[in-house]
């Protein structure tokens, strides 16, 4: 291994993180969502919650999240947001880490790739629920007690119940 | 000379350049670098004398079985415990506590009690968890107070009759936070309650004395002081560890064996089941040797000087938020802290790019951190090879970040 390396910051934080983590154009709640769902980076415990509003003939209308997130996590999101709005479903879950990444134009390590994927893979839980519970959403998450660190939630509820409550998403 | 000047050419790894820059290693807590001894006395044992242990009869398999069982001795002495009977080697903190909690649990019953507390690392949760599951057992946890100490007067109120294990950190690898080990056990033993200390971060930085702390159970890791990976401790009262069964089996652990049933061998190597970490319990024993020739009441000083300078540093950077105990009170070799409008991972990464390297995120201890409400934190830990000068560094990089990104 060469004993010197070069930075690694211009490269990882590219002008498209730095601008997306600054002034994220999609960050906040979407009222009227009709999808929702949130997950957790185990590595960091990193936290994005994705809400959609898809309109009965399936395009998606409107995408905002929320999120305890790093600048990459955050700027992914928030490219992931321009990228889904206006497609519809399938074109939606077919989007893919490459298509986030061309955005980002950013050197992403091995070990921040996470913070990359996670809104990706909460994407398609969010499409997931959205499918299987039809339009518009209501009533209560789907269980799955088999996998605590991935949960769906309601479009108007709370993301998971826990006595000692966090400060909300922001 | 200051104990940096002197370690510092031990160090290979700190000739280092990391982005540019020389690399200012903050994350011993997380594992600590190792000094050429160490390197040395692992590379000579496979070089020299590497087989079996205690089994093999042979030169070698002789040569081997006297380099483990001197790194046991040291071990011992190193740790004040009464025998070596009672230093059990293990792959490393986690599993050490591991295999004590699955031991102890086998003795569990219904509504029994383990106590742990709100500071704990994962390691020293989770094991606890799987039993108070599998015995339908309780776990309560000791909260913590606004400065970052256990709230001892909960104690009380947590620690009943049913109580049957009290496992808690030594220090805190999040907030430094020194618990009190011999007043927990007082109150642990007036109860009958086996108590499981995790020294993982103790271990590096304070001189260690099982004798006068009294408590039941005592686990670290090698690599977190200067050893190698994939070898820790656990230190048991031989009358404690006596009364268990063994937590896993195989070859070692037995003395005969048939096909429904085995006896079990004498301690410590009732508890040590398969071929154990021989090259890592020779590089334990070097680190040992090390640390003990520096001496740990000068390690622990250097230590403390280092931790205030960042404590009293960070604190003074606007922005900067500081967890845990205040400079007034003794704290291990851990300062966490928080960059107001950055992630601890995007602190880390550029730090990372100045050549320093911390930890940051949750650390292990989710409950912690909700406890304290953040995602995670960055983490400066301190070692004997650091100086003033690279804790310097820290502060003013630490104090340049907020306009970073």
């Amino acid at each position: 291994m060469s004993s010197s390396t070069p930075s690694a910051v211009p490269g990882l934080y590219s002008d498209v993180i730095r601008d997306r983590w600054r002034r994220p154009r999609h960050r906040g709640e979407l009222p009227g969502a009709t999808a929702v769902a949130e997950d957790v980076n185990p590595l960091c415990g990193d936290r994005v919650r994705l809400m959609l509003r898809v309109e009965p003939e399936g395009r998606i209308a409107e995408a905002r999240f929320l999120g305890d997130s790093c600048a990459i996590c955050t700027a992914s999101a928030d490219v992931l947001a321009d990228l889904v709005s206006g497609r519809s479903r399938s074109e939606a879950m077919a989007l893919e880490v490459a298509d986030v990444l061309a955005v980002l134009q950013a050197e992403i390590r091995p070990t921040r790739m996470r913070c990359v994927t996670l809104p990706i893979s909460v994407l398609a839980q969010a499409l997931g629920v959205e499918r299987s519970r039809g339009v518009p959403a209501s009533g209560h998450p789907r269980s799955e007690p088999d996998d605590e660190r991935s949960r769906a939630v309601p479009a108007s509820g709370h993301p998971r119940s826990e006595p000692d409550s966090r400060t909300p998403l922001q | 000379m200051t104990l940096d000047e002197q370690t510092r050419p031990d160090f290979p790894i700190l000739q280092r350049i990391v982005n540019g820059h020389p690399l200012v290693y903050l994350d011993s807590g997380a594992s600590s670098q190792k000094p050429r001894a160490v390197l040395e006395a692992m590379n000579r044992y496979y070089e020299r004398s590497h087989a079996n242990v205690h089994r093999s009869i042979h030169t070698l398999g002789e040569e081997a079985t006297e380099l483990y069982e001197l790194a046991r001795d040291s071990a011992q002495r190193f740790i004040g415990a009464a025998s070596r009977e009672e230093v059990v080697f293990t792959r490393g903190t986690t599993d050490g506590l591991g295999l004590i909690a699955e031991t102890i649990g086998r003795t569990l019953a219904k509504g029994d009690e383990i106590v742990v507390t709100e500071l704990e690392h994962h390691s020293n949760l989770v094991p606890w968890q799987l039993v108070a599951r599998d015995r339908g057992a309780v776990l309560k946890a000791v909260p913590i107070l606004a400065d970052g100490t256990l709230d001892l007067g909960a104690l009380d109120r947590l620690i009943t009759p049913r109580t049957r294990v009290v496992a808690f950190a030594h220090v805190s690898n999040v907030l430094g936070t020194i618990t009190p080990v011999t007043e927990i056990v007082r109150r642990a033993r007036a109860v009958n309650a086996i108590t499981v200390v995790d020294g993982a971060q103790a271990a590096p930085h304070l001189r260690l004395d099982m004798s006068s702390l009294e408590c039941d159970f005592y686990v670290f890791s090698a690599h977190k002081m200067l050893g190698p990976t994939g070898i820790g401790v656990l230190y048991g009262r031989r009358a404690v560890l006596d009364s268990l069964e063994p937590g896993r089996g195989g070859s070692e652990m037995i003395k005969e064996v048939w096909i429904d049933h085995a006896q079990w061998n004498d301690l410590p190597w009732r508890f040590e089941p398969g071929t154990p970490p021989i090259a890592e319990a020779v590089g334990l024993a070097a680190a040992i040797e090390y640390l003990d020739k520096l001496g740990m009441d000068r390690v622990a000083e250097h230590e403390r000087a280092l931790t205030r300078q960042a404590l009293e540093g960070l604190a003074r950077i606007p922005g900067v938020t500081v967890y845990g105990p205040p400079p007034a009170i003794e704290r291990g070799a851990v300062v966490s802290f928080a960059v107001e409008g950055l992630h601890p991972h995007d602190v880390a990464a550029l730090l990372d790019a100045e050549g320093i390297a911390v930890r940051a995120g949750h650390h292990c201890a989710m409950p912690l951190m909700r406890r304290l409400d953040v995602v995670g934190t960055s983490r400066a830990t301190f070692s004997v090879f650091n100086s003033p000068d690279e804790v310097s560094l820290l502060l003013t990089t630490v104090a340049g970040l907020r306009s970073a990104l």
